[in-house]
């Protein structure tokens, strides 16, 4: 014990540590009680969320590899195969979210309270840098996955600052690097993310922190009576004196606020723990920028924006999207500048309060609506093994030869396409494993001088293939079941009713897992749906059943087109 | 900042001068069950965020690498009592990449027989370089710092702290194939060719 007591006197006696200490942690916080001294507490979550974020992402960044090569693999590698590693991708991910809500309660209460005023202008301004370098974290990470939802999200995002008056094109040219979304972004958006952000990140904390402790934290604002005529000069010398008073009446930071501080902190990392072991951060699919299902949404932050946008016609499109918010974050740089009385209790400033409450309800209503509105084309996630098949037939390069639905090479046959040929799992393992032996009328396969697969992998892309082709053989019952079940209601071939969309042709928009889960239950998969389920108990058919239907109609690929996007009623 | 609080107690005793005049054992008593509660509270929260991180970093030692089977030719075409040099392409996956790689073995058929085959893996068991067969002194030779092996894999100069390692094999319908998994052997018996 001595040890340590000579080691921190010898450390003190150099650096200053017990001075620094007692001005950081023995000043005093003016008392504050009930729902306030809470609200005090969003300011240490705030921090709290940047370490949980700083911690976590420092760590993701080793397994991850900023290429749209391999960025979507290492991130799947991550939550796939990495230990913990799904766990670590979760609560970045939820901790982003919690970062933004913080910071915005952050905003709101310090509005509420009137804590932007003097002396405290400057802890507001760098507050509100730090709001907009959170939100460009948010922007900037989401791409990172390079998944669908992140590619389509992030060329949305890009192309409305495009729409930005005068500047627009050089801006979006300088986000994305390039003309288009690709390496160039990528890897702007990662140093962005990883490097630029953070350090000016730290720089206006820092800052803001040192006006925290130089200011002090305010005191709980009382409701101001009939103040006398005085000059804006005395009356901030009367308000410092009165608040010089309370904080000396207060207690010490240590512990008496912090062990508040700190229980906050708990609570936040146990339901940000929980949401990312249950609801862990999705992988998602690879993009294909040749996708006309796919329906961009943008992270659930910006989706009062995303949905802001649709009640304005085009023309105006740039003011709302960028004119609107710019005018925003100015607006609120200017704020304290600008409202210079020293009332600071919400009642006292009815004008103020009501629009934050009002900003609040807006904001909170275009979200729920953002989220409800009808998607076009919901995501089903495909099985593990498919998924393993794109990747190895996407990194081998399998369409320098090979097609699926017309995209590709032409040298050997369209994967997809080829359903005549209905050649089952077994077929396509031993092809892989040896071409030349099973093609028919060919003796050396062009694919006979590849290196051979790995036998796992022989699998995966069988797997993938399969899925390709409609998912494995049906059986003969497949038919029977869907005129017993649906042709009540659909139409296959020229046959049955015209009610509910023609399915001739749904294994060329829809994967056997699509319809697998669609059949089972299709307003999980589409909230809007009218078809009820069919699975058992709710439907008449058991998991069986449900697949061998899947697998019928993921190959009906007939030229019939349907009227309208087939199995998503909106 | 929490986890910059000072570690010592002693340095505020009690919570204020004003505080303290009229201060009684309920108040010291406050104090320092919150500051226990700080501290396990700070604890239990640095647990949670360390636990994850730390087996995530810890990753790569706790997941071993998978080897796979190599076919590295027809038994016939290695020759008899000569160690031959053999260069496969293979499929590895490194993480979330699938690359295609090249890797040398040392191939010695000591007889004609399918028991009478030794692959060896073609680094030096000094320091890992690539080392090359002498067929003028009938012997491994390695150019980094001249450690040097018989046909067998012996020591026989230099450095190297043991024989040359080798990677199981077996012959299946006259094919030879060797897992890309390294085995060492702690002794040699340096016998005849």
């Amino acid at each position: 014990m001595s040890i340590i007591k000579s080691l921190a006197d010898w450390v003190d006696e150099r650096l200053g540590t017990r001075e620094i200490g007692q001005a950081l942690f023995g000043r005093k916080i003016p008392e504050a009680t009930g729902l306030v001294s809470w609200i005090y507490t969003l300011g240490s979550v705030v921090m709290f969320l940047f370490i949980l974020q700083a911690a976590t992402g420092m760590f993701l960044a080793m397994n991850y590899a900023p290429t749209p090569e391999n960025a979507y693999d290492s991130v799947r590698f991550i939550s796939e195969q990495a230990p913990f590693g799904a766990f670590l991708r979760g609560l970045h991910h939820w901790g982003a979210s919690a970062m933004v809500v913080g910071v915005a309660l952050h905003l709101l209460t310090v509005f509420l309270l009137g804590a932007y005023k003097y002396p405290r202008e400057l802890t507001w301004v760098t507050g509100v840098f730090l709001l907009l370098i959170v939100l460009f974290f948010g922007f900037t990470g989401y791409l990172l996955p390079w998944n669908e939802k992140a590619y389509w999200a992030t060329l949305v995002g890009t192309n409305i600052a495009r729409e930005a008056p005068v500047v627009g094109p050089a801006v979006a040219r300088l986000l994305t690097g390039s003309d288009e979304l690709g390496a160039q972004t990528l890897t702007r958006f990662y140093s962005i993310h990883v490097l630029l952000l953070p350090a000016a990140v730290i720089a206006f904390m820092a800052v803001h922190l040192f006006m925290v402790v130089r200011q002090g934290v305010t005191a709980p604002p009382a409701r101001g009576g009939k103040s006398p005529e005085l000059d804006l000069e005395t009356q901030r010398r009367r308000e410092l004196d009165k608040y010089h008073a309370q904080k000396e009446a207060g207690e010490p930071f240590y512990p008496y606020s912090l062990s508040k501080d700190v229980a906050a902190v708990l609570i936040v990392f146990v339901a940000i723990m929980a949401l990312a072991w249950w609801f862990p951060a999705e992988v998602g699919q690879f993009p294909d920028p040749t996708d006309t299902n796919y329906n961009p949404r943008p992270e659930w932050y910006f989706l009062f924006l995303f949905q802001f946008l649709k009640y304005f016609p085009g023309s105006l499109e740039p003011v709302v999207a960028v004119v609107l918010p710019s005018l925003v974050f100015v607006g609120l740089l200017v704020l304290p500048f600008v409202d210079r009385r020293l009332l600071r209790h919400p009642l006292d400033r009815p004008l103020a309060s009501g629009g934050a409450c009002a900003a609040l309800l807006g904001i909170i209503f275009l979200t729920v609506a953002g989220a409800s509105s009808p998607q076009v084309s919901p995501y089903v996630p495909q099985p593990a093994e498919v998924a393993e098949g794109q990747r190895v037939y996407r990194q081998l390069h399998c369409d320098y030869c090979h097609s699926v639905n017309g995209r590709g090479g032409v040298i050997g046959p369209d994967l997809a396409l080829a359903t005549e040929q209905r050649h089952d799992k077994s077929w396509i393992v031993n092809h892989l494993e040896n071409p030349q032996l099973v093609v028919s009328g060919k003796p050396i396969s062009p694919m006979g001088v590849l290196p051979v697969l790995l036998p796992d992998q022989t699998e995966a892309v069988a797997a993938y293939i399969e899925e390709l082709r409609g998912g494995g053989p049906y059986s003969a019952l497949a038919p029977v079941l869907f005129q017993t079940y649906c042709m009540g209601c659909h139409r296959l071939n020229g046959h049955g009713s015209t009610f509910a969309p023609d399915l001739s042709s749904i294994g060329l928009m829809r994967t056997r897992s699509f319809i697998h889960r669609y059949i089972e239950n299709p307003k999980a998969v589409v909230g809007s749906a009218r078809m009820p389920s069919f699975l058992t108990p709710q439907g008449p058919l058991t998991h069986e059943f449900v697949e061998d239907l899947a697998r019928y109609l993921a190959v009906q690929r007939g030229s019939v087109a349907p009227k309208e996007s087939t199995s998503s009623s909106r | 900042m929490g986890n910059e609080a000072p570690s010592s107690g002693k340095v505020y005793k009690a919570p204020g001068g004003e505080h303290v005049a009229g201060a009684s054992e309920r108040d010291i008593t406050r104090r320092q069950w919150l500051a226990r509660f700080f501290w396990a509270a700070t604890s239990l929260v640095g647990v949670g965020m360390s636990v994850p991180v730390v087996g995530y970093f810890l990753g790569p030692i706790l997941k071993a690498g998978r080897p796979t089977d190599v076919k590295l030719g027809k038994l016939d075409d290695f020759p008899i009592g000569v160690p031959q040099r053999v260069e496969v392409t293979l499929f590895r996956v490194n993480g979330w990449v699938t690359e295609q790689a090249r890797q040398i073995a040392w191939v010695l058929r000591k007889n004609d027989t399918n028991d009478g085959i030794v692959v060896f893996d073609p680094h030096c068991t000094h320091l890992g370089c690539a080392y090359h067969w002498s067929d003028d002194v009938k012997q491994f030779q390695c150019p980094c710092h001249d450690g040097r092996f018989d046909i067998n894999g012996c020591v026989i100069g230099g450095p190297p702290p043991r024989p040359l390692d080798t990677y199981p094999s077996e012959v299946r319908d006259g094919v030879l194939y060797a897992v890309t998994k390294p085995q060492r052997k702690a002794s040699c018996q340096s016998s005849k060719a």
